[in-house]
């Protein structure tokens, strides 16, 4: 099986952002001092890079070459709430985007008859993916005291927003090659497909899965 | 911050606007967490 021309797009982008993510916080890796954002920062960039090269493997492997893009996902974001300025910020842009990521590859992940190629290399993606979600989110709590909950929350918000507009846009402009992704999980379809998909002979390996519309409270600690 | 920049000190003058000097985002916003950790202040923007 090879690559549709719109797949092909899609890997791309997707390759194109893990790069410009990897790159960004590898540049930040690098400015901030020893400590656990630190650590976690550069798990976070290391990450990146490899999903980068699961998707340029991925792509060759199934028989194509990555499309050169000009500019990545996140760069719109960017374009919409300006530059962050301070760790606060660069986090929570960072957790906005993330769950993003995580809502796309879900849905790409429903797509029937996907290929396995494509499949296991979001389903390895998305290991990482759970992680960061959550070292971010705990790293924003520990900012609190530093910058304010509300600070922190209104900051959210803004950026949730901006994700909306950003999103939408993309979608409006890209509407010809997302086509064939199927319309997103529904919050209150617990048992979706790409639930089911993500989680089939896995042992969780603990922390909550913000795909997981059940995952909200309490640290999972079994396969639901 | 000529250093850091790498740009010759005469440009880097207090009427300078740094997203002069810096073109490259991914550079300012690392710049900017650097000057905040050396300094240990917070940076916010401007409303």
């Amino acid at each position: 099986m090879s690559l549709s021309e719109d797949e092909l797009f899609l890997l791309s982008l997707y390759r194109s952002s893990e790069i410009n993510g990897s790159l960004f916080f590898g540049r930040l890796a690098r400015a901030l001092k020893p400590g656990p954002i630190q650590h976690d920062l550069t798990k976070h960039f290391a990450d990146e890079a490899q999903h980068a090269w699961y998707w340029t493997d991925c792509i060759d492997r199934l028989g194509s070459r990555p499309i050169k893009l000009a500019d990545a996902y996140q760069d719109r974001y960017l374009e919409a709430v300006g530059l962050p300025m301070n760790v606060m910020e660069v986090l929570a842009i960072t957790l906005v985007f993330e769950r993003r990521v995580i809502n796309q590859y879900a849905k790409h992940l429903a797509v029937a008859n996907l290929h396995p190629a494509i499949g296991g290399t979001i389903d390895k993606i998305m290991e990482d993916e759970r992680w960061h979600v959550q070292w971010v989110r705990d790293a924003l709590v520990d900012l609190e005291a530093r910058f304010g909950k509300d600070h922190i929350a209104s900051t959210l918000q803004r950026y949730r927003q901006a994700d909306q507009d950003v999103y939408a846009q993309a979608l409006v402009e890209y509407e010809g090659r997302l086509g064939f992704l199927s319309p997103a999980p529904t919050p209150t379809d617990r048992t979706d497909d790409s639930c089911q998909r993500h989680h089939r002979g896995r042992s969780p390996k603990g922390g909550r899965d913000p795909r997981c519309p059940g995952d909200k409270g309490q640290p999972r600690r079994g396969a639901h | 911050m000529a250093e850091i920049l790498d740009v010759p000190e005469t440009r880097v003058s207090p009427d300078a606007v740094l997203t002069d000097l810096v073109t490259d985002s991914f550079r300012l916003v690392e710049l900017a967490i650097e000057l905040q950790e050396h300094y240990d202040v917070l940076f916010g923007k401007r409303t």
